[in-house]
Order: C-alpha cells, then structure tokens, then sequence
C-alpha cells in the first residue's frame, strides 16, 4: 500500500460507542449519530459551515449488505441541505445502472429551512437517460437523474434509495467525502454472512472501523463527523487522491454464472483466465498466414515483432460492452472477421497469433492512466481498467499495448509504465512490474539554424528528435493526423503564432519507430520586433517556461507532481544576424541546479559574427515530497525568467 | 460547383485535380479505381471522401414517408475512420419514425489485387434509447483500413410528412457526387429552401404517378463539392453549407379540401398563441402572479417592474441547458421548480411581465449556432430558442434571463445572430438584434525600477460582453485565480500585493478589478540598457485571421472597444534612448482604429492605446484590411522602450562598486 506522508487530516474521526456484541439489534447497528435532528432543520447545522460552501452535506450514510457472492442490496440516505443557488447542482442525484445493478426504490423529498417537509420526489423531477461512455460503440449502462429544486433558500434534500446487484465482481469504494463539500456527518456500514469474509483497505492513512457480530451475519463500520470543505492544489495529486480512501472486496463473487475467488492474486488471475479459455481460435486462413510469418523470422523477438505489426495493421479499438463482456473478451475470431475489438477482445487476439506461432504471452490487467492513482498491491481484488499482453524473449520481458496503432514495437508508455498489474496465468498469476523511465530516456533534442533579416523576419530550419515518453506525446499529437491538425501542433510548439511552414516531414510519427524526428523549416515573420533602430528576439524559439506556481499558502502538505515523468530538453541553436547590426545584449547565462532538476541557457557569441543559444532543461523526479515546494517553485521562477530573456540588436554602433 | 472549386483550389495554392467524372454509386459495385485511389489532389486535408450520396424519398399509397439513403465512401487515412462509424437519431415516440433495413459493407484490396468485401453483421447493429422519445441506431463497419471503401444504407420510415429529412450536399469532407430525388404526391405541397452556393449538376423536375396518384417529382444533384471546415469569426459552417429543406405547405385532405399547414407570419402568430403551451402560458395568474405582484411592490414605472421581475428570474431560476422554443411545463410548474429550459424561462417572464401590466412578447430566433433565419419563409423550425420582449414608453427590451451574471441588457453571444420573430396578435414581427460592445479598460499606474522591476497598481474595468466573460470566469475560478489567469494574462511572473473585485453581483455596472503588483525582472537589464515593453498586460500575440483570404463575412460577434493607459515613472539615472511611435491605423467605412500615443516628460512614460473594432460584422471585401489591421497592432503591441543609464549615474556606480568598469 502507498501511504502519501503529510496527508493533512482535514476532518476528526469519530467513532460511534461500540455497541453491545450480540442479540441486541438484528443487524449492524445503526450509523446515525444519537443527536441527529430527523427535520435537518438550519439552526441544527454546524455553524461554521454556512460561510464555507454554497452546501452542505448533512447526513451521507450508505450500508452495503452481501447477500451472497453474487448479490448485496446497497441502501444510501443522503441530506444536503442547499444554502444558495450556486449549490443548486447538490440537489441532483445521478445513478448509474444496468443489468448488473438496477435501482430497486428511490423517494427523495425537500424540507423547508425550518425542517418541514415541503414536497415530495414525483415523476416530473425525475428522467431516465442512456449514457454510453464516448469511447464505447455500445454498452448498456443508463442512468436515472432526480432533481429537488426549490425556490427559496436555504432548503435541504433528502434522497433515498436501493439500488439492487446481481452479479458482483466488486464492493464499493468509499469516501468520508465525495465531493468537496463538508459534511456534518457520514457513515459506511457493510455487512455480509459471517462465512464470507469483509475485506477492507484504508489509504492514505489508517482508518480502523468498527466490527461486530450478530447471528450468521459480521459487519465492519466507518464514520465520520464534521468534516471541513476540500479543496484543490496546484501542481498536486487530485484531491480524489488525498482524501482518505475505504476500499472494499469479495473474497469470492460470481457474475453472469462465472464464479471466482479473490483470496490472493493467483486466484483472480485464475478466474480472468478461465473466462478468457478457448477464445483463441483463429480462422484457417489468418493461422496459415502466422506460421507462414513465423517461419519466416528469424529468432522469436523478429516474429513477435511481425506479429505485433500485423495486428496493428489489420485492428483498430471499438469497445462493445455487453453483460459479462465487459470482462469477457470477444473470441479472436470475432476480432479476426471485424477488424476491431476493446482491449480484451485484441489482447487476446495478439496473444492468439503469438500462440500460433508457438510463443507464450501472458495478458497483464492493469489500471491505465498517465497519472492514474497506484494499486493497492496487498489488496487482491478489482483494481484495473486496461489490459497488456506480456511476452516473455530471451530473458527479458516485452510490453504490448495492443489498442493503438501507432505505438512502436515494445514501447511503455506513460499510460502503462512503472506500476504494478497482474499477469494472468493458468495458475501462479502473480503481481508485475511494468518498467519506469529516467529523464536521458525521455529526451527531446533540438538543432535548429535561424537566419534573421533586418525586418525582423526569420527562417528557420530545425531538426528535432524525441524519444522515450516525449516520442510518445508528439506520435500521440501526429500520427495518423491531418495535414490541418499537424500544423496546429507545430503552431502550439512555437511562441511566433503566425509563421508559414514551407517544409515539413511528419512521416517519422507514423512509422511506429522509438525515436521520431522532425525537420521543418519555417518562415517567421516578424520574430524579431523593431523599434526604432533595434530588433528584439528571445533566442528561445520554441516551449518557453511561462509558468511560475504560486505560493504555498500555509506550508504545502500535498506532494508534488511536476507532470508524469521526467525528461531531458535540449537546444541549441544557431543565429545568423542581418548585416550591419551589431549585438547590444545578450542574456546573462543561467544555471540553476538542483537535486530534482537542473536547468542552463546561455549565448555564445562566435567569431564569425552568429550567435548560438543552448539551454538545457533536465527534471529528474517528477513526483516530489511537500517539503520541496518552496525549492520547486523558486526554480521554476528562474526558469521562465531565463525562458524570456532576449537578445538585442542595434543598427550600426551602440 | 466546377467553377467553386477551381476558386478554392487557386486561393488555396493547391493544384487542381482532373476532373472526377463522378457518378452515383451502384450498390455493391465498386469500381476497381476506386480501391486504387490513396489521395485525393483537390484537398491534400481530406481524410476521407464522399464518393456518393443518393437520398430517396417518396410516399406509400399509406401517405407514410420513406426515405432511403445509400452513401459510399472512401476512407484515405486513419483520421478518416470516423466516417465508418455511424449514428441514426430518430423520434421514436409512438413508432413516428422507423430506421430498418440497415446493410453496410466494407471493400478492401487484399495484397495479391483481389477485392475483398466484408459484411455488417446484424448483431452489430445496437439500438440505444435515449431519452424515451428518441432513439438512435449505432454500428461500426469491419474491417476498416486506409484505402478501404466503405458502403452503407437504410430506410427511414415516418408517419408524418412533416419529417421530410434536409439534405446536405457538402460535410467536412469533400463530396464527389451528392444527389436527392423526392417524390411528392400532389396532396402534399412543400416549399424548397435551398442554402448555400446553388450550383446544381443536375436539376429536373417531372409530373409522375405515384403510389398516391400523380406526384411532383424533383431531383437535385452536386458533384465535385468542396469540403467546408469551421474558420474563427464565423456562426457556423452550416450558414454557409449546401443544403436543401422542404417543408410542407399545405396539404389536401381526402375529402378534397385544401388546408394550409403554414401559410404566414400571421397565421404562425396566431397558432402559437391559441396552443396552451404557448400562448395559454402568457396571461397565467396564480403563483405566477403573486410572485410577480410581490416583486414589483409598490413600484409604477415599468423599468422598474421589468428589471425586479428580470433580475428574479436570472438569479433564481436556473436554466437547465435545454433550448427549443415551446415550453414543455406550464409557467407555473417552472417558477416551483426553479429551473427550466430556454423557452420555459422566457415565457414565465413573460407572463410575470404581463401580469403587473407590462407590454411584453415572446421572441423566437435562432442561436448563432444553429444558422441564421431567413424571414421570407414562414416555418418556426428554423427557431430553436425563445426569448421576451418588453416595450416600455421609451424602449424595447429583449430579455433573455437564462444566465445569473447577465444584466437585463445584455443577450447571450449565441443570441446575437441578427433578427428575432416576436410573437404578436398582429402577425408577428421582426426585430433586429443590435449587439452591446465588448469594452474593457486597463489603466497601469507605477514605476519602474534600475532592476527592471515594475511595481504598479492595475485596474482593469469590464463591461458588457467583455464583464459577462470576466464574471463567468470569476465564478469559476476563485479571485486569486482569476486575478493571476485574466486580469494579469500575460504577466508570468508577478507578485500580487493586494487585489480587490468590485461589483462582482452588481451585473449593470462594470467589474472592475484593482491589483497591486510587483513584477520582477519584467523589463530586462543589460550593462547599461534597461529594455520594456509598456504594455504590459492584454498585449495581442497573433493575428486571429490566418488564412490568407476569405469568401464569407467575417463575423465578431459583436463590437470590440478596448484602451489601455499607463503610466510609469522611469528610474533615476537613465534617460530615454529609443520610444516606439505613435501609431494610427484605420479601418475602412468607419469600421474602427488603433491608436497608440506616447509621451515621456519629467522622468514618465505615459502611453494611451485605444482598439476599436466599431461593427460586429464586416463583408469578405474587407478581409485584407482587417488582416493588415492587425497585423499593425501585434506589431505595434511588441514595441520596447530602450533606457540607458547616463554617464554621470554610470560613473557613480562604478565608483561605488570601486568598479573595473565594463
């Protein structure tokens, strides 16, 4: 488990009593404080409160009952009460469901500041809309939205609701708060048949709950009082991240007929592979098409790499998500005749041709995501949202991302790199390690020529190469793209809007190679300003640092993300000046190091009259701890400090 | 459309293909250069290419409309395989509208030159419901790969003629045949309205027999239709694109008679205001009057009652994102609920309004998004928002009270689209949308010091279009934020000493925002030079308008007025070596300025700036001088100051530093 140190406590823990073990209550006991004023009435709100948010979440308790390992009943009360029309949106409920879980009972009613009930939910606040995810072709996910508006305020709502599961692969995921409002007073009770075990997870921090025992049934309960507005920070993990996270899971769940365990690692690899048993069977035409590129390459990582490339030739991703098939990939046929697949369905059909050719992969699950939240590595249970193909080659282990067709051969990228995912086998699946990267592997290196004239106006002719996860952010920008959207790219990239490119070759982007290069050459008019008899230019042609953190306001507690890898930028760059100007400034040479990163610029002045500027800018860790905010900051000051220096000519003498 | 496209081909410096000899695809049939083709010359930015468009529609001897639609296509790159995924909304409620008869296939070259075809499977076609009244079909082709063409087509049946479907002619991409054929029985009486460049291949027209009887059947076909893509100060492409509506006129019923569906202004009015939903709306007492009655107290002028009853209703009821221009809800349930759509919030103010003896209508027009209007045909589909209109003794005011930091006279910038249709008992009547400005106010008041460090006090006052903007992003981001991301744009390294908004919930008067900074090393030093750019905040980096000509109006939305002032106190010991000039540049007919004035005097720079664009709109022919307009003012905006230390200062410092010199 990832425990983020200096997490601030943004809330006190209360504890309920613990209540007398057995025969006492039929169930858990209840999570509602002893004082709780049912009206939800203004004058019984935590004063601070009111200044604090636009709502204020009174009462958010939600009990999860296991039926079994297939079903559980999920009951959430929820009371907000809305202070000014800026917190309207509180008064929306949105619930999600579809064949797995469906809304069982749902009232829902508004009470006035005094705590009278004013109006119930009815049919006209409510409607029922279909929310495919825009990645997806299909799915059969709807959803149920309630809204309680009102015309005075303050008033407060009150929904109620069940939502029943049928097939379970995963128990929830709570928050003390969900969203950033505060929250006078939450609650989270499950319970399950004392034969099936509560498994739990706390981070960051601890959380102890309460447990008990009553009957055949155990429960565990975790509440909490009062707790202060949430709020975001720059240059931060997403407050999502920072608030204190209850995961729960099944030690075993059963959906749509397929049962599996959750008791250690190999046993939900156990049941990923079952499920995804005898789906590989490919066409007689595709099979006789893998063994004939087989055989025809000449050790195992040229097949493999054959193999790869004719799937990236032939597929592209649609995702199709119906019943068990959201965890089911599609037979290899199915991908074979279409064309198209999710990242199952093409895992498995990469793993297909692999198999045809005798090579052994192995899919990898994992959570995907360039700045995706870790998984709990001690915690067995459903944690991911993608799926790789692992293939094992002389000793050393290669990466497949099987969904996009650009990707050169075994590249990690920051979708998928330096975290752990769960390699499914037969039996012995077990926890993997996808590798990271260091700053010299994600370079950007840039050589670039620029002639300037009197008017100000520029050519220039620039070479850049990019490797590592910075090939990866401009193939993600380029490849496939159309001539329009390549010249946006390149407009973004440099700090003179309005150039002509008269020559550019892209071809590099699309041909899935580790490293890319671009040559352009551009027209700049106008990169250098007159006045007067001086031309201004700033040698920094291209991604200047503008950007300068703001303050920490009272000490920073929340670490510090400074983007999603580190790299390595490096420039330089060659000036020939129009003739008879002569140089008046230059900017001072700057080098700024520090232990996560370091960053040089300077000029030199050559004998034949041009002038070279070089700057260099190396992050070596992007995730840092709190304490280095003041360090941080101060350096990125500097940075764009240097970034805007300019050089300045004047005609004649100075 | 050849010549058209020769125009586009030449002011976009491209070359001209050989004409395409296009023709309607057969289905199933596809030629083998058509699989062969891998670029298309005309539009070296196409990704995909239209090769052909045939609509069909005709009525059965049941009156109910089918409409069959086969379009083929060939995908050039990967950026192209949107087009292989397809989406069919239709209006579901009581089976009105029908998709079936959905067929695609795929053809692809394989490696050894043999055509390959791959078939849609029924399975693959899914059904989605929407919202209960709507519902749409999605499927995606097999087998897409560049090179591919792809081949689909389906039935829409409805139940009403008026579902007529529009036909387009021309998408993003380019086209190379698009063909429409009706076939109208002579009960119905449609009338055509054609968008866009009408140049038509083909157009006939023949008296047939049909499954009804004798018909009117017509058939319009383009080839060769350039792509149309989005540009910056444009509505929307749509008010540009070809295109053809039919809407029914009238109709005969089987007893003979003639009923007109619409047949003007006049009668439109008059339907609107006999249908509950509308006109019964307007004059609703009850809730609707209390409240009204309640916010009004005892005030008589009508200015005061519109704007109690207008500031009511854009603070507490909230607009849920919904346009359209008939209520679903009574006034009533609207005004509980606190929150309705477009048309819902503009008739509760109307009836409000009237309730307290106000002289107000309801206006129906259409957002800039959604095309312009064109007055000579009488149909409310070409609306899709409704606004209120109130006349005082004075004045008109049109109202639209959909957004909480809007004054009651400012309109939404997707309302500023040229008319509106009010609905009147005497026929309706139009009115012209004069948009208010976007007007802004900077004023630099500080010094500057040997360090290059400006220390100044800013205020920045925003009104109209420009305050919305700023109030909205207010909101949205918290002063701190906003103060840094707007009001300093431009400043990347600043120091706030201190900031006040003013009249942030005042929405009439201007949101003014004063700011204490300390900028340091803004202006950069050099042994004895000291470089600045006075103007230091709302410095325009780019001209806005790229391409190099234009065949459309270009369209701001509306006028644009900003000036800047500031004024700096240089620091001791350095004078003034260079100054950018003053500058005066014009636009054409009155259609705005840029003005720039400095002055340096008693160790101070003060530099006044003044951007006027004066009109909203301007015709193409003024292209080149709006484009050079503003290339002069990006030009201008990165003019420096050039200070220089004096000998006598320069020779303290040194003799202080006990200095080598330089």
């Amino acid at each position: 488990m990832t425990i983020s140190k200096g997490i601030r406590w943004a809330w006190i823990v209360v504890v309920l009593q613990a209540m007398s073990a057995m025969g006492t209550f039929a169930q858990a006991p209840s999570a509602l404080p002893a004082d709780l004023d049912e009206t939800f009435a203004i004058g019984s709100m935590h004063r601070p409160f009111i200044q604090e948010a636009p709502a204020v979440v009174r009462l958010d308790v939600r009990r999860f009952e296991v039926e079994s390992e297939r079903e559980a009943v999920d009951h959430v009360r929820r009371v907000v009460t809305i202070l000014e029309p800026e917190g309207k949106e509180h008064a929306r409920l949105v619930l999600p469901y579809d064949k797995f879980q469906k809304i069982d009972r749902l009232d829902g009613r508004i009470r006035d500041a005094h705590g009278n009930v004013i109006r119930k939910l009815d049919d006209d606040d409510q409607h029922d809309v279909s929310a495919i995810s825009d990645y997806s072709l299909y799915e059969e996910r709807r959803v149920r939205v309630a809204e309680l508006f009102h015309s005075t305020y303050p008033y407060t709502v009150e929904f109620e609701y069940t939502i029943e599961r049928d097939g379970l692969i995963s128990w929830p995921t709570w928050r003390a708060q969900e969203r950033k409002l505060p929250v006078e007073h939450t609650a989270f009770t499950i319970t399950a048949p004392t034969r099936m075990p509560i498994r739990y997870a706390v981070e960051p921090g601890e959380w102890a709950p309460e447990e008990g025992r009553v009957g055949d049934r155990h429960w565990a309960q975790w509440t909490a009082t009062r707790v202060a507005k949430g709020a975001s920070v720059s240059y931060g993990p997403p407050w999502r991240e920072r608030v204190t996270t209850v995961h729960t899971a099944p030690t075993a769940f059963e959906i749509e007929g397929a049962s599996g365990r959750m008791d250690d690692w190999a046993a939900f690899g156990r049941w990923y592979h079952q499920l995804s048993q005898d789906r590989a069977q490919l066409p007689a035409a595709t099979a006789r098409e893998v063994q004939a590129m087989g055989a025809a390459a000449t050790d195992t990582l040229e097949a493999v790499r054959t193999l790869y490339r004719f799937m990236q030739d032939k597929t592209r991703y649609v995702s199709v998500q119906l019943g068990i098939g959201g965890w089911q990939p599609f037979p290899a046929s199915y991908v074979d005749e279409r064309s198209y697949g999710d990242c199952k369905a093409l895992t498995n059909y990469m793993q297909a041709l692999l198999q045809e050719a005798g090579i052994a992969s192995f899919p990898v699950l994992i959570r995907a995501g360039r700045e995706a939240p870790p998984i709990l590595p001690d915690f067995p249970s459903n944690q991911f949202n993608h799926v790789i193909l692992a293939v094992p080659v002389a000793g050393d282990t290669l990466w497949l991302e099987n969904t996009d067709q650009t990707t050169p051969f075994g590249h990690v990228s920051p979708f998928i790199e330096d975290r752990y995912g769960l390699m499914v086998r037969a039996e012995g699946s077990t926890l993997v390690r996808t590798p990271g990267s260091a700053a010299s592997d994600n370079a950007q290196r840039r050589r670039a020529r620029v002639r300037l004239d009197a008017n100000g106006d520029a050519r220039v002719t620039v070479r850049t190469t990019f490797t590592g996860n910075q090939q990866d952010r401009v193939r993600l920008a380029l490849a496939q793209k159309t001539a329009h959207a390549r010249k946006k790219w390149v407009r973004k990239q440099i700090d003179i809007p309005n150039f002509s490119l008269r020559a550019a070759d892209f071809s590099s982007a699309d041909a899935r190679q580790s490293v890319i290069e671009l040559p352009l050459t551009l027209d700049l008019p106008r990169y250098g300003s007159r006045t007067g008899r001086r031309i201004f230019f700033r040698p920094n042609i291209m991604q200047r640092w503008t950007h300068v953190p703001p303050a920490a306001d009272d000490g920073r507690t929340a670490p510090i993300r400074f983007g999603a890898y580190p790299f390595l930028d490096t420039d330089s760059i060659a000036f020939t000046l129009p003739d008879g100007y002569a140089v008046e400034a230059v900017p001072e040479p700057v080098d700024v190091d520090v232990p996560f990163a370091r960053y040089a610029a300077g000029v030199e002045r050559r004998a034949d009259g041009t002038l070279v500027y070089r700057r260099r800018m190396e992050v070596r860790d992007a995730s840092l701890a709190p304490q280095q905010y003041d360090a941080f900051r101060s350096f990125l000051r500097q940075v764009a400090q240097a970034d805007r220096q300019q050089v300045v000519l004047v005609e004649g003498n100075s | 459309m050849r010549l058209a496209l020769l125009i586009a081909c030449l002011l976009a410096g491209c070359v001209i293909a050989a004409p395409t000899h296009a023709q309607p695809a057969e289905w199933g049939d596809v030629p083998r250069r058509a699989l062969e083709m891998n670029s298309y010359s005309a539009d070296s930015n196409a990704s995909a290419v239209v090769l052909s468009d045939v609509g069909t529609v005709h009525f059965d001897s049941r009156a109910r409309l089918v409409y069959e639609r086969h379009r083929r296509i060939k995908i050039l790159t990967e950026g192209g395989y949107d087009w292989g995924t397809v989406e069919l909304t239709y209006f579901a409620e009581d089976r009105m509208q029908r998709v079936t008869d959905i067929e695609g296939h795929t053809f692809t070259l394989a490696a050894d030159g043999t055509v390959e075809r791959h078939e849609l499977d029924d399975d693959d076609v899914f059904r989605e419901d929407i919202n209960g009244t709507h519902e749409r079909k999605r499927f995606t082709l097999p087998a897409l790969e560049p090179g591919a063409v792809i081949e689909y087509r389906y039935e829409m049946r409805a139940k009403s003629p008026i579902l007529m479907p529009e036909w387009t002619f021309q998408t993003d991409e380019p086209t190379l045949w698009s063909e429409y054929e009706v076939e109208i029985p002579n009960r119905f009486h449609f009338v055509q309205i054609v968008n866009g460049v009408a140049d038509f291949h083909q157009r006939e027209h023949d008296e047939v027999l049909g499954p009804m009887g004798s018909a009117q059947k017509y058939r319009w076909v383009m080839t060769d239709v350039p792509a149309l893509r989005a540009e910056p100060f444009m509505t929307t492409p749509r008010d540009y694109q070809a295109r053809i509506a039919l809407q029914l006129k009238s109709y005969r019923t089987s007893r003979g008679h003639v009923e007109e569906f619409m047949s003007s202004w006049g009668d439109l009015a008059e339907k609107l205001l006999d249908r509950s939903d509308f006109g019964g709306q307007l004059d609703r007492g009850g809730d609707v009057r209390t409240r009204a009655e309640l916010l009004v107290g005892d005030a008589q002028d009508p200015m005061g009652k519109m704007k109690a009853i207008y500031d009511y209703v854009r603070k507490k009821v909230e607009w849920n994102g919904a346009q359209g221009y008939i209520p679903g809800r009574d006034v009533d349930d609207v005004l509980e609920a606190q929150s309705g759509s477009s048309p819902e919030v503009a008739l509760l103010l109307v009836a409000m309004m009237r309730n307290v003896g106000l002289d107000a209508y309801p206006v129906l027009i259409s957002t800039r998004d959604h095309g312009k209007m064109q007055p000579v045909y009488p149909f409310l589909s070409q609306f899709n928002t409704t606004m209120a209109y109130v006349e005082t003794p004075e004045n008109g005011y049109l109202l639209d009270a959909t957004d909480p930091q809007r004054p009651y006279d400012l309109l939404p910038e997707r309302a500023l689209n040229g008319v509106g249709w009010m609905v009147t008992d005497e026929g309706g009547q139009w009115l012209s949308i004069t948009p208010g400005p976007f007007r802004r106010q900077t004023n630099v008041v500080g010094r500057l010091t040997a360090d290059g460090t400006i220390e100044a006090q800013v205020q920045v006052s925003d009104a109209n279009h420009s305050a919305l903007q700023r109030r909205r992003k207010l909101k949205e981001q918290g002063a701190q934020a906003f103060i840094r991301s707007q009001v300093l744009d431009g400043l990347s390294d600043v120091e706030i000493q201190m900031h006040e908004i003013r009249n942030e919930a005042a929405v009439e008067e201007a949101l003014t925002s004063i700011v204490s900074i300390r900028a340091a090393a803004y202006a950069q030093r050099a042994g004895p030079f000291l470089y600045v750019n006075p103007t230091l905040l709302d410095r325009r980096q780019e001209n806005p308008l790229r391409a190099p000509t234009r065949t459309f109006p270009i369209d701001f939305t509306y006028p644009r007025d900003l000036s800047y002032i500031v004024s700096l106190e240089l620091p001791d010991g350095y004078a003034v070596k260079d100054a950018p000039k003053n500058v005066q540049v014009k636009l054409p007919e009155q259609g705005g300025y840029f003005l720039r004035m400095i002055e340096v005097a008693h160790g101070r720079l003060t530099m006044r700036t003044r951007f006027l664009i004066a009109r909203s709109k301007f015709g193409p022919e003024h292209y080149e001088a709006l484009r050079a307009f503003y290339e002069r003012v990006v030009a201008a905006q990165a003019e420096q100051l050039v200070l220089k230390r004096t000998a006598t200062s320069e020779a303290a410092e040194e003799a202080s530093a006990g200095g080598t010199g330089r």
